[in-house]
């Protein structure tokens, strides 16, 4: 499978992340190998197997609906780069003409 | 008081030593030791003095105490503490401090366990010895010159170097077993549902479970025994009972038919991991075992499987590190997509950013079927090779590792080599089943070996027992 800087950029791009020069040269070598030893799998007839999604059927999860404490907005702020009144603070995101 | 085991332990703590002083002594031991091994990444001497002394008034008051009263345990930094870092080996959350306590960190407090620190590991547990935390370099305690395994190679050095009798791992795909192989302790993944993953840091969600690692099998029992059972906060947390891992685990095991894979006995194996890997099956044999062998011809497409399976769950798991609620945010940024990306670009360690670009790719349209659902049913047809052999096996045996301990920067250049590490380790997570490593000799230079057994899904307390009648006949 070849792998070109275009497509590992692509994918930075939808994942994103961003890469230098190097980066991308780097990554487009190491993405290349690994896509060809995954590819593997391909060998394998699989057109009449079903695919594992959970190892083992769990039965469907209820409780009752109570309410329960939670850990407050003091201590879910606390790790935030930026917050104003009570909310977390981004950069503006909305253009206005 | 460090260096023995937690029997041993609990019974001093019975007999009148306080838990203040066994805690000193480890702290002590971390102090001398750690600069050189670099197993923690926090180490809480107070909180962990604080605790120890809440016990020893619990005990001098006569007040009931808990299976691990006063036990010193290490946590893998992907795992949440309340007040304590949560790093995850990675830049981006150097400065997260967890505001809550997984579910198994719940349980060793209910157990009376002592909370001494958070140790090192591969970011995000993507990786195979250790090298790839961004914030700390750990080695192997028996020689500096080699990786401790990975990704919890912390937990394991902190256990191998004496600085804590018992810690906690995680492992996705061989990330407890690996490490405790490289290192000559005992490292164990639990049945996939068996421990409730309520505040382990998501890597790859249908994988990872959270295990023990401990000198000996029978302290990784009792800390497993304290931190399994059902969860209502993990939808995957299995209903089953927690099976009682330590009334019978010295029992003699009756007949036992032990399956060896004969994939894993090829090429590739190194010759003393062969040797001592043979020499333990031949003492089970010697001692009434019955040797089957059985096939798994799916094997050489278990990493393939694994590496889409895992880096697609980990592309979904990781968006949420974008520098908005928590983790490092770029000063760089005019615009909000442009924060995200630098935020996660400066943040993220090459091997992660690797994994998150496969996992992508294998999700995206056009690759989705060729890639990410024939590893679904690449799994499928590995537990069924599973189901073969445990129709006619009570138990597999295996190298847990192809080689031993590897030297630092051996596999950092060639990803494909790292990820073939884990080889003998990771059919287990795929399946679901439990596995065990226990160490069983060491190399010419040293270093440890490590066989590992597997039984079928939720019966770790057979898979216990024959742990430990497999030390006692190692150790004979």
């Amino acid at each position: 499978m070849n792998i070109d800087r275009q497509t590992v950029e692509h994918y930075a791009k939808l994942a994103n992340l961003a890469f230098s020069k190097e980066e991308t040269e780097r990554m487009t070598h190491d993405f290349g190998n690994i896509l060809n030893y995954v590819a593997k799998i391909s060998e394998l007839d699989l057109s009449d197997v079903e695919a594992t999604t959970h190892v083992f059927e769990n039965r469907p999860l209820v409780r009752p609906d109570e309410t329960a404490e939670g850990i407050g907005a003091k201590a879910a702020l606390a790790n935030a780069p930026d917050t104003e009144a009570g909310h977390f603070l981004v950069p503006k995101m909305i253009k206005v003409r | 008081m460090t260096g023995t085991t937690v029997k041993d332990m609990l019974t001093a703590l019975a007999g009148g030593e306080t838990s203040e002083a066994l805690v000193q002594a480890h702290l002590k031991q971390i102090r001398e030791r750690d600069e050189a091994v670099g197993a923690f990444l926090t180490v809480d001497e107070d909180g962990a003095l604080q605790q120890a002394r809440d016990i020893d008034r619990k005990r001098a008051a006569g007040e009931p105490l808990g299976s691990l009263a006063g036990i010193p345990v290490a946590v893998k930094d992907n795992i949440n503490v309340t007040g304590l870092k949560t790093t995850c080996g990675s830049k981006i959350l150097a400065d997260f401090v967890s505001p809550y306590d997984a579910t198994v960190i719940q349980r060793l407090r209910e157990a009376d366990a002592v909370i001494v620190g958070k140790t090192n590991m591969d970011e995000f547990a993507m990786g195979s010895s250790t090298e790839y935390s961004a914030l700390k370099k750990t080695v192997n305690p028996v020689n500096p010159d080699y990786v401790p395994g990975g990704s919890s190679g912390g937990s394991t050095a902190a256990v191998r170097a004496d600085m804590v009798p018992l810690a906690l791992g995680s492992s996705t795909g061989g990330s407890i077993r690996q490490p405790a192989s490289f290192c000559g302790v005992v490292g164990m993944k639990p049945t996939y549902g068996r421990v409730s993953r309520y505040g382990l840091t998501a890597y790859g969600s249908s994988l990872d479970q959270i295990g023990p690692i401990a000198r000996d099998v029978d302290g990784a029992a009792r800390l497993l025994q304290a931190v399994a059972g059902h969860d209502d906060r993990d939808t995957t947390s299995a209903y089953d009972e927690a099976p009682d891992l330590i009334t019978d685990l010295e029992k003699d095991p009756g007949p036992i038919k032990v399956g060896v894979i004969d994939e894993f006995m090829g090429d590739g194996l190194d010759d003393e991991v062969r040797a001592a890997f043979q020499t333990a099956l031949d003492r089970l044999t010697a001692a009434g075992a019955e040797v089957v062998h059985c096939s798994f011809p799916h094997t050489e497409y278990a990493i393939p499987a694994y590496y889409l399976v895992a880096t697609a769950e980990a592309s979904a798991n990781l968006a949420r590190f974008d520098g908005v609620r928590y983790s490092h945010r770029s000063t760089e940024a005019r615009n909000l997509k442009e924060m995200y990306t630098h935020s996660r670009s400066e943040g993220f360690g090459p091997e992660v950013k690797r994994r998150i670009l496969l996992g992508t790719y294998c999700l995206s349209s056009g690759y989705y079927e060729g890639f990410y659902l024939n590893a679904q049913k690449v799994r499928t047809k590995i537990i069924n090779d599973f189901q073969t052999a445990f129709a006619e096996v009570d138990v597999l045996l295996s190298p847990t590792c192809p080689t031993t301990a590897f030297k630092f920067g051996e596999k950092t250049d060639d990803p494909v080599s790292m990820y073939l590490s884990d080889i003998y380790t990771v059919m287990a997570n795929l399946a679901g089943v439990p596995a065990l490593s226990l160490p069983v000799g060491a190399d010419s230079k040293g270093l440890p070996i490590g066989a590992q057994l597997i039984t079928p899904r939720f019966t770790e307390a057979r898979l216990f027992q024959l742990a430990c009648h497999t030390e006692k006949l190692v150790g004979e």
